[in-house]
């Protein structure tokens, strides 16, 4: 029987069986999805990482048209999440084709600088895409978000505010994800050294660095961006730890390999109590 | 110190302007001297010159005590021309400023007329019966020229009529003609507005004032309705428009929007002047209540016809431009932009902001970089390169540690260096030398080394310009 046939037979099954269809890279189904009852609640699009260990856990990629928070502690590690982020907004891009609106606070800009297109373009996000926004204070930032929510020439919003402003409290976050909601448009909010705190967001991540993955002929040097992105909050249940490379070549996320050949670093000692253990993951179920 | 200006009563004692302060006070020991500040005097006139666009948008400075408005066409509004110059001296008066008016068919009668005693209003064709009597310097010439037609016995602007123009010309130039044929209406003369000309204007008087935002929000709605019908028959939209409100006690406030769009639509109007009306807060002091509301368009633009595809792809479209106008009038015009290639390979002018409210797109001439190569420039660019210290292995390689913002790090890989010159037509640059560099941690950075060993005076310095992912 031909590859195709084989996999839709296996998706029907899946979908019979109640379980996500989502597919491994050789075509196999992969078996510990969600529940497909839990995935038809969050009904919408979704964007893959195109980490099926990743997608799974998400019901098959990042629901489009909800509210996705993503975090760093410290203020060094806003390339990380920039990169993290802009990752994913390539992928919507791809999916959608409209302008990105890119909100910056003053505070966080003033810390870790202004996004740099000649940077953009090369990581394989347009930067033709993005409506750069500067905000003197964090409510104003807050206000262009839900405008940009609003807006329904846009594929995404993303606002990077520094800290925990009292703006955005529990009340301000649930606005931003209802109106996310309605609207379709997604919403990434992005929190320069912020603290996990309770929040409307459908998923929300830690994002840390990691060694850059090696490339073709670029064993030494400094090659393929990579993420440490620990789902520490999902709708949908399951979370986890994941360590993600940028193929900017593919415009995807793969598993970083750069286990190996790269020295891990130690675990920082900054880490807070409540962090999920680092561990080994595992992109792909072994055979048999 | 002399005197610079007077007022009537100092007048009427003999004073004169240009006389000494001591010998003034030694005549007169209780006069009462303020130190000249022409600055101030500058900013006080130009604000009574935007309250003076009440009566006519086509208001000029006149030197720096007096404004020359042309009132083609506007003075029906007020009464007829005597009624208007009583009541610009009338509320000049109430705010405190003693003033003088003429009205006259000419810029310079008019100016003659005012400051030399002639009357409000001189009728048409009265010009060389009202210049007559009056003085040179009533004719705007340099006093040289005067001090030398007064030596000559010509004291009066009569007399300079009645001498033969030939050997006046010949003896003073051009300018000293060029003056009176103005006066007399025989030379156009234009005044240039103190500000731009808007392109179509409409407004409302109220004899009760009005002080509430929702009335404020009414009247603007209702003048955009008229204006909307306007920009419609033109087939044009609005740019820049401008919302006047003039204060019973004088005090005029403004607020502008831009959009980037032609606009046309009332609703979007008000909304968009709602949105600066909430960024203006509590700077909008309506005090007594306004008694003239007027919301000019300065700039227009051709409707380009809207073309809706089957996708619907234009309502986002125009949903997106009507959210960057809201942005652009929220928080200020250059706080929303798009990046833009520049084309310099130094970092710093290598990509542009452009206003997003201006409709050029721009142009999409990014680099890509070939798939099997390494991402060679940060997402985010410091605002201005950061000064690190370092220690290197070798002079000329990477650090294998830096400090940046008290904070120490630990190199485990660099990448380098890409050597970028400043323009050879720029004199402050200095070459610099990039190195991406990768922490312990695998967070990475962009450092370089500015200035070349032995060739720079000074010793070479390193900066940490921009953050990679």
């Amino acid at each position: 029987m031909p590859q195709a046939d084989l996999t839709a037979l296996r998706r029907d099954i899946a979908i019979i069986e109640g379980r996500s269809p989502i597919l491994e890279g050789d075509g196999r189904l992969a078996d510990d999805g969600v529940s497909l009852a839990a995935v038809d609640r969050e009904e919408g699009a979704r964007v893959p990482f195109g980490v099926a260990a990743l997608d799974r856990k998400l019901g098959g990629g990042l629901p489009l048209g909800a509210l996705h928070e993503f975090r760093c502690e410290e203020t060094r590690a806003t390339g990380s999440l920039t990169g993290f982020a802009a990752g994913i907004l390539a992928g919507i891009v791809a999916a959608k084709r409209r302008p990105i609106l890119w909100i910056e606070e003053e505070m966080a800009l003033s810390e870790a600088g202004l996004p740099f297109g000649p940077g953009f373009a090369r990581f394989g996000l347009d930067p033709a895409k993005l409506l750069i926004v500067r905000a003197r204070r964090p409510e104003e930032a807050l206000w262009a978000f839900e405008e940009g929510l609003r807006c329904t020439g846009l594929a995404a919003v993303l606002a990077v505010i520094r800290g925990a402003p009292k703006a955005l409290d529990l009340t301000a976050s649930r606005r931003l994800a209802l109106r996310a909601g309605t609207g379709g448009v997604t919403g990434l909010l992005l929190r320069q050294a912020g603290t996990p705190e309770p929040g409307a967001a459908s998923t929300r991540w830690r994002i840390s660095s990691l060694p850059a993955g090696t490339m073709d002929g670029f064993a030494e040097g400094v090659g393929r961006p990579a993420f440490r992105a620990e789902l520490e909050k999902n709708r949908l249940g399951p979370v986890g730890s994941f360590d993600l490379e940028w193929h900017h070549d593919r415009g995807s996320f793969a598993t970083a390999a750069a286990a190996d050949s790269v020295a891990r670093p130690a675990i920082p000692s900054y880490r807070p109590a409540d962090a999920p253990p680092v561990r080994e993951v595992v992109a792909f179920r072994k055979a048999g | 110190m002399r005197l610079v200006a007077l007022n009537a009563p100092a007048r009427q004692c003999g004073f004169q302007p240009g006389q000494a302060l001591a010998e003034a006070r030694a005549i007169l020991p209780s006069l009462e001297a303020i130190e000249y500040d022409s600055r101030a005097d500058a900013v006080f006139l130009s604000e009574i010159a935007g309250w003076a666009d009440r009566f006519t948008p086509l208001v000029g400075l006149d030197g720096d005590d007096g404004l020359m408005l042309d009132i083609t066409g506007c003075a029906h509004l007020f009464g007829g021309e005597a009624r208007l110059a009583e009541d610009v001296t009338s509320r000049l008066r109430q705010q405190g400023i003693a003033a003088r008016a003429a009205i006259a068919d000419t810029p310079g009668t008019a100016y003659a007329a005012a400051r030399f005693g002639g009357p409000a209003v001189v009728p048409p064709g009265a010009e060389p019966k009202i210049l007559k009597a009056l003085p040179l310097l009533a004719l705007r010439i340099p006093p040289a020229i005067v001090e030398t037609l007064e030596r000559l016995g010509i004291k009066r602007i009569g007399n300079l009529l009645d001498t033969p123009r030939q050997p006046l010309a010949a003896r003073f130039g051009p300018a000293l003609l060029q003056r009176l044929d103005q006066a007399l209406g025989v030379e156009e003369e234009a005044i240039s507005p103190a500000r731009p000309m808007p392109e179509l204007v409409a407004e409302r008087r109220f004899a009760e004032p009005i002080s509430l935002l929702s009335d404020i929000s009414a009247v603007l709605r209702s003048l955009a309705v008229t204006l909307a019908r306007r920009l419609d028959e033109r087939g044009v939209g609005g740019r820049r428009f401008e919302l006047s409100l003039y204060r019973v006690d004088g005090v005029v406030s403004r607020a502008e929007i831009g959009s980037g769009r032609p606009l046309r639509d009332p609703r979007l109007v008000g909304e968009l002047f709602n949105e600066r009306f909430a960024a203006l807060g509590d700077e909008l002091d309506a005090g007594f209540g306004f008694d003239l509301v007027r919301l000019s368009i300065l700039a227009t633009d051709d409707t380009k016809p809207a073309q809706i595809d089957l996708a619907g792809e234009t309502d986002g479209e125009a949903d997106l431009g009507r959210l960057i106008d809201r942005i652009g009038v929220r928080l200020g015009q250059a706080s929303i932009v798009r990046l833009e290639a520049g084309d310099s390979h130094v970092p710093e002018r290598s990509g542009k902001a452009i206003p997003a409210v201006a409709d050029e797109r721009p142009s999409p001439d990014w680099l890509p970089i070939a798939a099997d190569e390494p991402i060679d420039r940060p997402l985010r660019l410091l605002a201005r390169p950061e000064p690190v210290e370092t220690l290197a292995e070798i002079p000329e390689g990477p650090p294998i540690r830096f400090r940046w913002r008290h904070a120490s790090f630990k190199v485990a890989r660099a990448e380098g260096p890409e050597r970028i010159a400043a323009e050879w037509w720029r004199e402050d640059g200095l070459t610099r030398d990039y190195f991406r560099v990768e922490d312990r941690f695998g967070q990475r950075f962009w450092l370089f080394r500015e200035g070349l060993y032995g060739r720079d005076p000074a010793l070479p310095r390193w900066f940490l310009q921009g953050l990679f992912a």
